[in-house]
């Protein structure tokens, strides 16, 4: 059975009047929300209620060691399980990454894990606990990283061990992918080969920005055409994908300028693999 | 409301960014609490509920040191067995108050014991001078401040502050109530084995240390997940690990870096002899060693940056009037770190609330128009409850609302209307009273 849903766009606020109209042309296959949009307010999420919906969190701080900061955790899974109960959405993802420090310090933002034995140990636990929890799959997102962590294992290799001993999915960030190879010098698609693509749920595509001479994931521009290489490449091998879904959360365009971009991603996804490009090295 | 209701909304309403403190009638008492009294504890702009303490002078007769704290915890009321229950579990299960907020549920003990140490490190600086203004009004008689040592982290949830105690030193000892301090007794009252004559017993520990006393979570669901998976993790899944507090020291590391410019100018500095003092594995030492300076530097202005950003959303206003509150933002932001707290706000309204009273402060300078710093708080305060629908007051001499509407039309006001006014935020919008 196919698990395919569609591609869509992220949830912003700026779209909400646009989406709550019923007219299907301006309505995604396939809706991402961040949870953290309803905590106040739960009951608005009703009005998305005949669009299927996947969660994407970026506040659970997964790989973030036991500590203080597991009472700010708590009480966000509790915020989304409540969450989930009334939205039912598909799946829920968030970063393989952490927010917080053990002690509670706020980072803002995506931190990179150490790859080694006790951050997989650590992330082994929490898929597992969150999967009992919300009783919903569970995947992980690629960041693109700020720099580079070496340990025991690669970033690959901790996310084929979390999706072999876990059952969980990767949310696989194309445009994190393509950022960190620039940044880091490396080749995308040696480096997309090492995923394990076989349990890809979800893909991401967003712009980037170069900003002092480092490349970062700003979600403010169109998405970039090695991504789409990448996408096209994809194909063959993300067999279990669900959904392909558009980012913005700056500069953004009108919701139909973003849904042809999701558009765009759904055709290179359908087309025949005699026509697939080849990804150009960066 | 009627002019009673708004009398008393006024008599509530102390300093917007500042805490007050009440007897436990409605009274307000805008002055040092004495030793033995109640005070509830409000901080401005969020509502507190609930929370009450009492000023007490604590001495151990171990160590022979004296604390004096203002003990602020939320309210909480203990189902305590009169017979101590055979059954361990049973026994736990009935000290735990299914009607508890969740957040009042003690941390494991290891992670109590793990916490203290690092809070050292780094970021009980910040605190301390985060804290130092609000001191005195906790009503210590402080003969130094330099002898302020500790701070219990304060941990919002529902806008109810959990922990938010000042523990002053005055002897040489810190954070000293071990385990071996705790009798017999307090033993099987940690295990839930104990009495309510042993829990009155223990009380006085228990402001300073609660999660050492109740070091059980029991509650089914998440609580049990967050029992478990501190000492699952490393024990059952990977033995290998050993069981140092894993990772912990790392990210704090790491977070440190990133987030404190003391810790990145040490680690450019001297990064191998930085690295040597800090409990680390050697994976975890290279792993820090190898980050380039740059990108650390680049990391951490982006953290700020990326705060900014969202902070600016939530004061648009402001920022046209004083366009410098960027680099004041920037600045403050860079020595005072956030502590990661849950609630409705996005990230950006949580931010600009936590920034709210030093940038007020600042927007108070005669350099800048009378009424900014007020408009500062007008704009926040109502992002924040519009978001997460908390009501909040703000008392003003300025007429804001039409302040913020000249601003809107590009009008900038040099002779606003001077009045007194009670604005109140909710979710449905500000409403405002022209204060007698």
């Amino acid at each position: 059975m196919s698990t395919w849903v569609g591609t869509g766009i992220g949830y912003r606020r700026t779209y909400r009047a646009a989406l709550g109209q019923p007219s299907s042309a301006s309505r995604p296959a396939v809706l991402e929300v961040m949870p953290d949009h309803f905590f106040a307010n739960p009951s608005a999420i009703d009005e998305l209620a005949d669009i299927p919906l996947v969660f994407h969190d970026v506040g659970l701080s997964i790989g973030t060691a036991p500590g203080r900061a597991d009472l700010v955790t708590q009480a966000r899974l509790e915020q989304v399980r409540a969450l989930v109960r009334r939205a039912k959405p598909l799946l829920v993802s968030d970063h393989l990454a952490i927010t917080r420090s053990p002690s509670g310090v706020d980072v803002g933002h995506l931190c990179p894990v150490l790859p080694n034995r006790a951050t997989l140990a650590l992330v082994l636990d929490r898929v597992r606990a969150w999967h009992d929890l919300l009783e919903l799959p569970i995947a992980l997102e690629n960041i693109a990283h700020p720099f580079e962590l070496k340990a025991d294992l690669s970033e690959a290799e901790l996310f084929s061990e979390l999706v072999a001993r876990t059952g969980c999915g990767m949310l696989l960030d194309l445009t994190n992918l393509v950022l960190d190879a620039k940044n880091f010098g490396f080749d995308p698609v040696a480096r997309l080969e090492q995923y394990p693509l076989e349990a890809v749920w979800q893909v991401h595509l967003a712009g980037g920005v170069r900003v002092d001479g480092f490349w970062v994931d700003s979600h403010g521009a169109p998405v970039g055409r090695t991504e789409l290489d990448l996408l096209a490449r994809l194909r063959r091998r993300a067999r279990g994908l669900r959904a392909i879904i558009v980012e913005r959360d700056h500069n953004l365009p009108s919701l139909s300028e973003l849904l042809a971009e999701a558009g765009e991603a759904e055709r290179i996804w359908f087309a025949s693999p005699e026509k697939e490009t080849i990804c150009q090295p960066i | 409301m009627n002019e009673r209701e708004s009398s008393a909304a006024q008599s509530r309403v102390a300093r917007l960014d500042d805490r007050k403190h009440e007897c436990r009638g409605d009274r307000c008492v805008r002055r040092i609490p004495a030793v033995g009294e109640y005070v509830r504890c409000r901080p401005g702009g969020e509502s507190l509920t609930g929370g009450y303490g009492r000023i007490r002078r604590h001495t151990t007769r171990r160590s022979r040191d004296r604390r004096i704290s203002a003990a602020i915890t939320p309210r909480k009321i203990f189902d305590v067995p009169s017979k101590a229950p055979k059954n361990e579990k049973k026994a736990a299960d009935a000290y735990a108050d299914p009607k508890e907020p969740l957040s009042h549920q003690p941390l494991p003990i290891a992670d109590a014991c793990s916490f203290l140490p690092i809070i050292d490190v780094g970021m009980q600086r910040d605190l301390v001078a985060d804290h130092r203004q609000d001191l005195p009004r906790y009503g210590a008689p402080l003969e130094d401040e330099s002898e302020i040592v500790g701070f219990r982290v304060p941990v919002l949830r529902d806008e109810r502050v959990i922990l938010n105690r000042p523990i002053v030193r005055i002897a040489e000892q810190e954070h000293t109530v071990e385990r071996r301090d705790f009798s017999a007794r307090t033993q099987q009252v940690r295990r839930g084995l104990g009495t309510r004559e042993d829990m009155d017993r223990v009380q006085t520990a228990s402001r300073f240390y609660p999660c050492l006393l109740y070091g059980r979570i029991v509650r089914p669901g998440i609580s049990n997940w967050a029992a478990s998976v501190s000492t699952r993790t490393v024990s059952s899944m990977e033995p290998e690990v050993g069981s140092r507090p894993m990772l912990t020291t790392f990210q704090e590391a790491l977070i440190a870096l990133a987030t404190d410019p003391g810790w990145r100018a040490r680690f450019r500095a001297e990064r191998e002899a930085f690295l040597e003092v800090l409990p680390l594995d050697a994976t975890e030492r290279r792993a820090l060693a190898d980050i380039p300076t740059e990108a650390m530097n680049r990391f951490a202005r982006s953290l700020v940056a990326k705060k900014w950003q969202e902070v600016a959303r939530t004061t648009p206003l402001t920022l046209r009037l004083v366009p410098q509150l960027a680099l004041m933002y920037r600045t403050w932001a860079e020595s005072h770190r956030a502590l990661a707290t849950y609630g409705s706000l996005s990230p950006g309204a949580a931010e600009a609330l936590r920034a709210l009273p030093a940038l007020r402060h600042q927007l108070s300078a005669p350099r800048y128009p009378e009424y900014a710093a007020d408009l500062l708080a007008y704009e926040v305060l109502a992002a924040c409850s519009r978001l997460d629908r908390v009501e909040r007051l703000l008392a003003s001499r300025w007429n804001l609302a039409e302040i913020a509407a000249d601003i809107c039309k590009g009008l900038l006001p040099i002779d606003p209307t001077d009045g007194a006014t009670l604005f109140r935020f909710d979710g449905s919008g500000v409403r405002r009273r022209v204060r007698p």
